[in-house]
C-alpha cells in the first residue's frame, strides 16, 4: 500500500509542479505609483549578437527615460518555420499582445488589417521618415498609414567566385548602372557552367517558402510587373499579368539551359560547385569558414527596371497597448540613427537609414557598395496586404513550378485564383 | 455482474431499505472512477470535434474571431471545386492504396524469412526492425539527403547497377512514390514483429503432419501459415490503412507538399489552411471531411470483418 | 542433403541483401556524423560512405553549440513520461469502473467512449488549438500533456483485461471490508502488470513520435520536444550534413534504450494488441 500511495502522491506532485512551473510571468504593462509607464516588448530571437543588441539598446532606453518609461523586453524564440508568428497569432486572439513588438516586414499588412497594430504616423516626424530607405517605409505602410519601422535592411545580391569568373574571362559589373540585364546574365551563366560547376545557384534547397518570394518576385518587378495592383486589392492581371509570366518564363529558361540546378546543395557556392549565387546578404558572415573562397558581389540582374529584394524585421505598436504614445517612443528609439548604425555593425546587415551609411565606411567600396546601391536605389518592398500569407505561399509554388518546367501561365493563374479569394475576405 | 452465492443473501436483505441510496452511491463511485477520463475526453476530444463541425459552417479567420459569420455550406461547396483539395485527396488515396498491401506483404515476407531456423537469424530480425527504432522525423530528414539527385546516396548506389539517375523528391511524378518507399522501409519491421509472434504461435505439428502428407513449402504456406495468421493479417492491413490516410510528417519534412502539390495530402491541407493561411472555417470543413472518410473506412472494415468471420 | 545447403545459401543471400537495404541509411547516418563536411561529400560516390574514413566529434559539439539538444531530450522525456503515468492512472480507473462496477448509464457511457476511438486526432487539431489557447496553455507542458491523458483506446484495452481477471480475490477483499479504491490498488493493479506495461510502452512510443501537435502548440524553445527541435535544426542555416547527422544519431538513442530494456514486453505487447482485435 505504501508504494501505491507514494505513486499517487508522485502523480499529484507532477501535476502541481507543471501548473506552478508554467504560470505566466509577464505581468503586462501599467503605470507605477510615481507615474512611470511600464511597457512590455517582444523581440524575436535572431542571432545571439542581435539579441544582445536589443537587450543593450533597451537598457539604454530605460536609463534615458528613467522615471518616465520603463520597458521590459522579452525575447521570443523564433526558430525556423513560423513559430514567432504563431505566438503573435495566439497572443492576438487572447488579448495578450505586448505594447511593442517586432515582426517580419511582409506581415505588417496582415497584422495591420486584422487590427493587431496601431498606426504610428502621428509620432514620427516627416523629416525623419525621409531618412529611411523607401522600401522600409513601404513595408511598414498599410492602407496609407505607417505601422512599423525597422532598423535593419536586407537584400539579395549576386555573389560571384572571383577565381572562376577570371578563368572564364568575365568581369562582373561594378556599378549599378552597368548591372547585367537578363540576356547578359544568361550568357554569363552559360559560360560559367562546366561539367563540374554550375554557373549559378539559387538555393532551391530551401524549398517552397518565403525565400522563393523574396528572391523570385524581383524578376517580376524588374520586368515592370507587380504581384498586386497599386491599391493591393487585386491580383488578377498582375500576379498572372504578362510581365509576371515573362519573368517566370525567364527563370524557367535558366533551369532549362541547366545553368542552375533544382537540387543544389546548401553550400555549393561556398565550396566552389557554383560560380555565382543569388543569395541573401545574411550569408556573408558564413563565408569566413571557407578559406579558399574568394568572393565578390555584383547587382541583381534586371530586365526593364532595376529592382532588388528588401525587407527585414521591424518594430510596431500593438493596438492592445494602453500607452501607444510611449510605445511609439520605443519604436522611434529602436530605429533611430544610433540604433541603426549599431545594429548594422553587429549583424553585418545593411542599415535602414540613408544617413547611417555615412557612418559605415565599408559600404563605400566594393563588395559592400553593391548592397548600399541596391538598398538606396533599387530596393522594392513585398506588397503590404493582409492576404500576404496566401500570396507568398502561392507565388512560391508558382516559382517552383516554373523552375520545374511547368506551364508558367497556368501556374500563375492558379496562384491568382487563390490570392483573389483571400483578398476578397478583406476587401469586403 | 453476478454476485457470488455468499454475497447474495446480504444484498437481498438490504435491497428494500437502501436501494435508491445505494444506486446513488454506486453512481457516484462509478463516476469517481470514470469521471476524470470522461471529463478529459469531453473537453479535449468531444468538444473540439463538435467545434470543428461548427466552425466548418463559418468564415472564422484565426486573427479575427470576432468577425466570424455563419456561411452555411459555403466551405463545403468550395471543396467540390478546389483542385488542390481533389489532388490532395487523390494523393492520399494513392499513398494508402499502395502502402497498405506493399507494407503488409513486405512485413509478412520478412517475417517468414526471419522465422527460418538459421544461424544468426536474430541479427536479421534486428536489422529489419532497426528503422522502427528511429522516428518518422528522423528518417524523413535522413532520406531527404539520400534522395538528393546530385549528392544523394540513392543515385550513387543505383549507378553501380547502371540505373538512374532519378530526381526523386524533385520530380512531381516520383516524389510520392519516393515517400511511399521510405515509409514502407520505416514501418515494415514493426509489422514483421507482429507477424513473427503469430507465426511462432502456429504449432509445429501442423507442419509436420503436412510434410508427412507430402505437401511442399508453398502448399504449407497457403494452407497452414496464412490461415494461422489470418486475424493478424487483417488487423495489420486495417491499422495500416487508417494510419496511411493520416500522412503528414513525411511531406511536411521532405517536400512541403511539393513539387507542384504532388505530395500534398488531406491532413497537410488541414494544417496548411488552418495555420499558415489562418482560414479556420475552410480548414474545419476539410477536417470534418477527413473524419467522414476515416469513419467510412472503419465502418466498412468492421462490416466486412463481421461478414467474413461468420 | 545437398539441396538444403543450397537453400540455406540462397536464404542467406536474400537476407543479406535485404539487411543492407534496411541498414544502409542508418549506417551512413552514424558514420557520417563522425566525418567532416567535405569528407562526407567526398565519400558519397564510393563505398567509403559507409566506412569510418574520418573520426571527429566536431559535429556533436557543433550540435550542442547551435541548439539546446539536451533540453529537447529532457522536454520530450518529461512530457511523454507524464502522459504515460497519468494516463495509466486515469484510464485504468475508468476501465475498472466500466468492467466491474454497476451504475446507471455505465453501458451508454462506455459505448460512447468506444465510439470516440474512431475520431482521428488530425481532424480536431484546430479547435483543440483554440481550446488550449483559451486555457492560456500554449507554450506550456500542460498543452503537451493534458489533452492526451485520457485515451479511449487504452480504456478499452484495460477493460478487456480486467474483464478476464478472476473476480474471487476482489470479492473476498470486499468481504473483508476493503474499499473499492483499495481493492483496485492492492489487488487489481498487481494482477494487471502485463497490460499496464503494454499500455505504457505503446503510449510512450506513440507520443515520443508526436510531431504535428507540438509543432503548433509550442513555439518556445523551452518546451520544444525533440522531434520538432530536429525538424527546425534541419532547416536552420547553415545546413551542414555532419551536424544534422550527429543530431539524428543522438535523437535515436532514447528510443533505442527503451527498446533494449523493454524488448520482451514490447514484442509481446504489439503481438497481443494484434491478436485481440
Amino acid at each position: 500500500m505504501k508504494n501505491k500511495s507514494m505513486f499517487a502522491a508522485f502523480c499529484l506532485l507532477l501535476v502541481f509542479a507543471l501548473i506552478a512551473g508554467c504560470s505566466n510571468d509577464d505581468t503586462g504593462s501599467g503605470r507605477t505609483k510615481d507615474g512611470e509607464v511600464q511597457l512590455v516588448m517582444w523581440a524575436h530571437q535572431g542571432q545571439p549578437k542581435e539579441v544582445d543588441f536589443y537587450k543593450k539598446r533597451i537598457d539604454d532606453f530605460n536609463t534615458a527615460y528613467k522615471g518616465k518609461i520603463h520597458v521590459k523586453l522579452k525575447i521570443i524564440p523564433s526558430g525556423a518555420g513560423h513559430a514567432y508568428e504563431d505566438k503573435i497569432n495566439a497572443a492576438a486572439t487572447s488579448n495578450g499582445l505586448p505594447d511593442v513588438l517586432d515582426m517580419d516586414g511582409p506581415f505588417v499588412g496582415n497584422y495591420a488589417a486584422t487590427g493587431l497594430l496601431a498606426p504610428i504616423d502621428s509620432y514620427i516626424p516627416d523629416k525623419d521618415k525621409k531618412d529611411f530607405a523607401d522600401s522600409i517605409i513601404q513595408q511598414g505602410t498599410y492602407d496609407k498609414k505607417l505601422y512599423a519601422l525597422g532598423a535593419m535592411e536586407s537584400s539579395v545580391v549576386l555573389f560571384y567566385n572571383k577565381k572562376l569568373l577570371k578563368e572564364a574571362g568575365i568581369q562582373a559589373p561594378e556599378k549599378i548602372d552597368d548591372a547585367w540585364d537578363w540576356n547578359e546574365f544568361l550568357e554569363v551563366s552559360k559560360k560559367l557552367t562546366t561539367e563540374k560547376t554550375k554557373g549559378l545557384t539559387m538555393h532551391m534547397d530551401l524549398g517552397v517558402g518565403e525565400w522563393f518570394t523574396y528572391m523570385g518576385s524581383v524578376f517580376v518587378w524588374s520586368n515592370g510587373g507587380d504581384l498586386l495592383n497599386e491599391d493591393r486589392t487585386k491580383a488578377d492581371g498582375y500576379l498572372n499579368g504578362k510581365e509576371s509570366v515573362e519573368a517566370l518564363e525567364y527563370v524557367q529558361k535558366l533551369f532549362k539551359e541547366k545553368v542552375v540546378s533544382m537540387s543544389n546543395g546548401p553550400t555549393d557556392f561556398e565550396e566552389g560547385r557554383a560560380a555565382m549565387m543569388l543569395g541573401g546578404v545574411w550569408l556573408i558572415p558564413g563565408f569566413e569558414e571557407y578559406k579558399d573562397l574568394d568572393w565578390g558581389i555584383t547587382y541583381f540582374p534586371y530586365a526593364k527596371e532595376k529592382a532588388s529584394p528588401s525587407g527585414s524585421w521591424a518594430f510596431g505598436v500593438s493596438s492592445q497597448s494602453k500607452f501607444p504614445k510611449e510605445a511609439a517612443e520605443v519604436v522611434k528609439w529602436m530605429s533611430n540613427k544610433d540604433s541603426v548604425v549599431e545594429i548594422s555593425k553587429i549583424t553585418g546587415m545593411p542599415p535602414a537609414r540613408a544617413s547611417a551609411f555615412d557612418e559605415l565606411k565599408e559600404y563605400d567600396e566594393m563588395p559592400k557598395k553593391a548592397i548600399k546601391d541596391q538598398v538606396l536605389e533599387s530596393a522594392t518592398a513585398r506588397p503590404s496586404t493582409p492576404a500576404y500569407p496566401v500570396l507568398t505561399a502561392k507565388f512560391a509554388e508558382a516559382f517552383q513550378a516554373a523552375a520545374l518546367g511547368q506551364d508558367v501561365k497556368k501556374a500563375l493563374d492558379k496562384a491568382t485564383e487563390d490570392t483573389e479569394r483571400e483578398l476578397e475576405r478583406f476587401n469586403k | 455482474m453476478e454476485p457470488s452465492p455468499i454475497l447474495r443473501p446480504n444484498r437481498n436483505e438490504k435491497k428494500v431499505t437502501a436501494y435508491s441510496n445505494k444506486g446513488v452511491r454506486q453512481f457516484w463511485l462509478g463516476m469517481g472512477f470514470a469521471g476524470p477520463a470522461v471529463v478529459l475526453l469531453f473537453v479535449f476530444l468531444i468538444m473540439p470535434a463538435l467545434l470543428a463541425l461548427y466552425y466548418s459552417f463559418t468564415n472564422y479567420y484565426l486573427l479575427t474571431p470576432q468577425l466570424s459569420e455563419f456561411v452555411g455550406f459555403e466551405n463545403y461547396q468550395r471543396l467540390a471545386g478546389d483542385t488542390l483539395f481533389l489532388k490532395s485527396l487523390k494523393n492520399t488515396a494513392i499513398f494508402t492504396a499502395i502502402v497498405v498491401p506493399l507494407q503488409t506483404l513486405t512485413a509478412l515476407a520478412l517475417a517468414l524469412l526471419v522465422n527460418q531456423k538459421l544461424k544468426g537469424i536474430k541479427f536479421f530480425r534486428v536489422a529489419f526492425f532497426a528503422p522502427v527504432v528511429t522516428s518518422m522525423v528522423i528518417v524523413s530528414i535522413l532520406w531527404t539527403f539520400i534522395y538528393n539527385p546530385d549528392t544523394g546516396l540513392a543515385n550513387s548506389i543505383l549507378s553501380i547497377v547502371g540505373i538512374g539517375p532519378y530526381q526523386y523528391l524533385m520530380d512531381k511524378d516520383q516524389a510520392l512514390y519516393s515517400i511511399i518507399f521510405m515509409s514502407v522501409w520505416q514501418g515494415a519491421g514493426y509489422q514483421m514483429m507482429i507477424f513473427l509472434a503469430g507465426l511462432q504461435d502456429i504449432p509445429d505439428h501442423q507442419y509436420e503432419a503436412a510434410s508427412i502428407d507430402g505437401a511442399n513449402s508453398w502448399q504449407k504456406l497457403i494452407h497452414i501459415t496464412i490461415p494461422g495468421i489470418r486475424n493478424i493479417l487483417v488487423f495489420i492491413a486495417l491499422v495500416t490503412m487508417i494510419a496511411a490516410t493520416k500522412l503528414f510528417i513525411q511531406p511536411f519534412v521532405m517536400t512541403q507538399g511539393g513539387p507542384l502539390d504532388s505530395t500534398k495530402t488531406l491532413v497537410y491541407m488541414v494544417y496548411e489552411t488552418g495555420f499558415k493561411f489562418r482560414d479556420v472555417g475552410y480548414s474545419s470543413a476539410l477536417a470534418v471531411l477527413f473524419f467522414m472518410i476515416v469513419l467510412v473506412i472503419s465502418v466498412v472494415q468492421r462490416k466486412w470483418l463481421r461478414d467474413t468471420s461468420q | 542433403m545437398k539441396k538444403t545447403v543450397w537453400k540455406d545459401v540462397l536464404l542467406y543471400m536474400v537476407l543479406i541483401i535485404l539487411a543492407c537495404l534496411f541498414l544502409f541509411p542508418l549506417v551512413w547516418m552514424v558514420i557520417s556524423s563522425f566525418k567532416t563536411e567535405s569528407r562526407i561529400f567526398m565519400d558519397l560516390t564510393s563505398f567509403n560512405a559507409f566506412l569510418p574514413t574520418d573520426f571527429t566529434f566536431a559535429n556533436y559539439s557543433a550540435v550542442f553549440e547551435r541548439i539546446p539538444f539536451f533540453r529537447y531530450i529532457i522536454t520530450s522525456t518529461l512530457y511523454v513520461s507524464v502522459i504515460v503515468v497519468l494516463g495509466l492512472f486515469v484510464n485504468s480507473l475508468a476501465a475498472y469502473a466500466f468492467a466491474r462496477m454497476t451504475f446507471k448509464g455505465r453501458d451508454v457511457l462506455f459505448a460512447a467512449v468506444v465510439a470516440l476511438i474512431i475520431i482521428p486526432f488530425e481532424s480536431i487539431l484546430l479547435p483543440l488549438y483554440l481550446i488550449v489557447d483559451e486555457l492560456d496553455w500554449l507554450n506550456t507542458y500542460q498543452a503537451l500533456i493534458v489533452p492526451f491523458i485520457a485515451n479511449a483506446f487504452n480504456i478499452f484495452m484495460f477493460r478487456q483485461f480486467f474483464l478476464n481477471l478472476p473476480k474471487e480475490l476482489e470479492e473476498s477483499a470486499r468481504m473483508d471490508g476493503a474499499s473499492t479504491l483499495r481493492i483496485f490498488f492492492q489487488i487489481v493493479i498487481p494482477l494487471s502488470k502485463p497490460v499496464f506495461i503494454t499500455v505504457a510502452l505503446l503510449t510512450f512510443i506513440t507520443h515520443w513520435g508526436d510531431f504535428m501537435w507540438p509543432l503548433i502548440a509550442t513555439t518556445d524553445e523551452s518546451v520544444r520536444p525533440l522531434q520538432v527541435g530536429m525538424q527546425f535544426f534541419f532547416h536552420q542555416p547553415p545546413v551542414k550534413y555532419g551536424h544534422i547527422m550527429a543530431a539524428l544519431t543522438m535523437g535515436t538513442i532514447p528510443l533505442l534504450l527503451i527498446f533494449l530494456f523493454f524488448q520482451k514486453y514490447y514484442v509481446r505487447g504489439i503481438a497481443s494488441a494484434g491478436m485481440k482485435n
